[in-house]
């Protein structure tokens, strides 16, 4: 069974279908429970050490609540739908690109996907390897130019070895299994 | 190389009088030198590039700079980092501009209007407006610098540990005024980074916390790592899912002279932004993100139309630059006149003048003077320099904001995870990036602002450990916290803070 854009779409459409306050709700919901933990850990701390943590975390989870109460409470009291994403904040400025919410979530999801696995490959064989790998399989894939690709990889590599190590003399991460291990190997 | 310069140390002697007629006439003798003003123009040029890669800027660009400059005299290697220090501080507001990505945490309140303008299509007259208030500010500082040498002493101590408790409040009360969205939303993003603040050892207690049996956590929740994934990754996640370009808009290019024109016509905002990082920038450890948060709010606060700040107003980038440089020469106060860092940059420095055999703090301006004035001149040159490549090369940057995510956001993501290896060398570094990068794009979906988060982040461990240090000064009298006129100052500018925009909005409901 091949997976392609299009087949997964009617997962993604259903998930843009649930109120997008479950989602908010976890969210918050998990910040809250990771500050309840800080609080708890923090009982557990010198009165010095524990005192600001608790002047933060106890009024944070009353705030979270509050949060999660007015979200649940808006929509029985019609107080106007919640959008998935708020661009109140000014910081989420978003183009006004024509897309379908579902396409847009896989599309997210896709990206994330990109950086778990350019994660994985940087941790592996190290930052100079990934890069090409990493550069050159997304500008192929979605640009279907393989010119092109090479030359993102190769231009992004070159400025990366001569400003990084050359220039700033930094020590690159060259991976749990560095290139020339995997190279015996084969 | 080092015979050749033990000779051109001989030409130019270390000072040992403190006369500063002798001390300037060094020090321009030393930074007019043809050779040192191209070594001045590449630190500045590493400086702008360095600063414009989050994670790069200010302090890990000195750090790697120093055994480069280590073979040289210290006059050159000192002149080398300031003019370095001079090209970082405008670079990171490229990125703020550009990618919504500030370069280091006091760029945060630039991208406020600086991304908005972008996506306008009015790219270049941020820049231009960048580069302009950059310039302006930074040689305002340095002017101030100057000016202060008599009594750099006094000023350098005039803040005590309470007094930076209440001004890193001041500059976490800006949380619930600056961001736009609603005032729980905006804390919670705050109380998370307070929350996150407090993760590590804590230097006063001693103690360490919410480490969870992780060694990495023992040093608390890395800056810059933090700042790369919540920005920049989270940028790029959000990028791919629109898959346009940053701007839908063509880039004006006559834009970059409106921006520079900006800045002038806003003197009055530019003037009281760069005077306030300024008088920021002598507070030790305080550093340039209050600085850029108080200006970016007075700014705000005294504009005729403070809403349409956050929508793309030219005068919060102005403000934010001019106070983010200007900080710089204030921060100078205290690094030369005491050897006490006033920003994360200026630490670095003070380690540079160390292992250059230099002692910061009242010696230097007995036996070496003209390193003072060598530094104040290489950091005019190099601001000066900044701003006019930035403004030559902002219709080459703003071509960024059209090209074509696909080609741009791996990019952006390979070159923002190697930023946060590259400052401690620790995988575990991108791991956080990435993680927080995730985190990050669900903040912008549920609207927390990420800005609020960086500041708690930011001035949390501030305020806590100058909390505590007051106590042990007073041995737990807690009249210390409001017995000296310079906190009550800052609490009524605390009270100011929170209490205008309510009289604002409570004035805008009557009418």
């Amino acid at each position: 069974m091949t997976i392609t854009p299009g087949s997964i779409d009617p997962i993604f459409e259903r998930l843009s279908s649930v109120d997008s306050r479950l989602w908010s709700g976890i969210f918050f919901g998990i910040l809250g429970l990771y500050t309840l933990a800080v609080v708890l850990e923090a009982r557990t701390y010198s009165s010095d050490a524990r005192l600001f943590p608790l002047i933060v975390g106890v009024p944070f989870l009353g705030l979270v609540v509050l949060k999660l109460v007015l979200m649940a409470a808006s929509g029985r009291l019609s107080l106007g739908s919640f959008e998935v994403i708020d661009l109140a904040d000014g910081m989420g400025e978003t183009a006004a690109v024509d897309v379908t919410p579902a396409v847009r979530y896989r599309r997210e999801f896709a990206m994330i996907l990109w950086i778990v696995v350019l994660s994985a490959l940087l941790w592996a064989f190290g930052f100079l390897f990934a890069l090409l790998v990493f550069l050159f399989s997304f500008v192929l894939l979605y640009e279907r130019k393989p010119i092109r690709a090479a030359l993102v990889g190769v231009g992004t590599f070159s400025f990366v070895y001569v400003f990084f190590i050359r220039l700033l003399g930094a020590n690159i991460y060259e991976g749990a299994y560095p290139i020339a291990v995997l190279g015996a190997l084969l | 190389m080092t015979e050749l310069f033990t000779a051109i140390d001989l030409l130019l002697p270390l000072q040992q009088t403190g006369d500063p007629t002798e001390a300037i006439r060094i020090a321009i003798d030393t930074v007019l030198t043809p050779r040192n003003l191209v070594y001045i123009l590449l630190a500045t040029l590493l400086g702008l590039v360095a600063g414009m890669f989050p994670g790069l800027g200010g302090p890990v660009a000195l750090a790697l700079l120093i055994p480069i400059t280590y073979p040289l005299p210290a006059n050159v290697a000192l002149m080398i980092l300031a003019a370095n220090l001079g090209g970082t501080a405008f670079g990171g507001s490229i990125t703020a501009i550009l990618l919504n990505t500030p370069g280091d945490a006091p760029n945060a309140a630039t991208v406020f209007d600086g991304y908005p303008l972008t996506r306008q299509g009015r790219a270049g007259e941020a820049i231009g407006a960048s580069a302009t208030a950059s310039a302006l500010g930074a040689i305002l500082g340095v002017i101030l610098l100057v000016a202060t040498i008599p009594f750099i002493r006094q000023l350098s101590v005039a803040f005590h540990s309470v007094d930076i408790f209440w001004l890193a409040l001041l500059g976490l009360a800006t949380i619930a005024v600056v961001t736009r969205g609603s005032v729980i939303s905006d804390l919670i993003a705050g109380g998370f980074g307070l929350i996150l603040a407090f993760h590590g050892l804590n230097p006063v207690t001693g103690s360490a916390r919410f480490t969870w049996d992780f060694d990495y956590l023992l040093s608390g929740v890395p800056l810059v790592p933090l700042i790369i994934g919540v920005f920049a990754i989270a940028e790029m996640i959000k990028l791919m899912g629109e898959r346009s370009t940053i701007s839908q808009e063509e880039p004006d290019i006559k834009g970059v002279l409106v921006g520079v024109k900006s800045v002038f016509r806003n003197w009055k905002v530019f003037l009281r932004s760069s005077s306030l990082g300024w008088i920021i920038g002598t507070v030790p450890g305080a550093g340039g993100t209050v600085a850029n948060f108080l200006a970016y709010l007075q700014a705000k606060q005294t504009d005729p139309d403070p809403d349409s700040f956050g929508k793309g107003n030219i005068n919060g980038v102005i403000a934010s630059e001019a106070a983010n440089d200007a900080k710089d020469g204030g921060s100078m106060v205290p690094t030369l006149g005491l050897g006490i860092p006033g920003s994360a940059s200026t630490a670095v420095l003070i380690g540079a003048f160390v292992i250059n055999g230099v002692s910061p703090g009242p010696l230097l301006f007995r036996e070496n003077l003209q390193i003072v004035f060598i530094i104040v001149f290489a950091l005019i040159i190099s601001n000066v320099l900044t701003s006019i490549v930035g403004l030559a090369s902002a219709k080459y940057l703003i071509k960024v904001t059209q090209i074509n995510v696909t080609t741009l956001v791996p990019i952006v993501v390979i070159v923002g995870l190697i930023g946060s290896f590259v400052i401690r060398g620790q995988f575990s570094d991108v791991l956080l990036t990435v993680g927080f990068g995730v985190i990050g794009f669900f903040m912008v979906k549920f609207g927390l602002s990420r800005v609020a988060l960086i500041v708690a982040l930011v001035l949390g461990p501030l305020a806590e450990q100058n909390f505590h240090r007051a106590f042990q000064i007073s041995r737990g009298d807690p009249s210390i916290l409001y017995n000296r006129p310079l906190s009550l100052l800052l609490i009524l500018g605390i009270v100011l803070v929170l209490a205008i925009p309510l009289y604002r909005s409570r004035r805008a409901s009557r009418t």
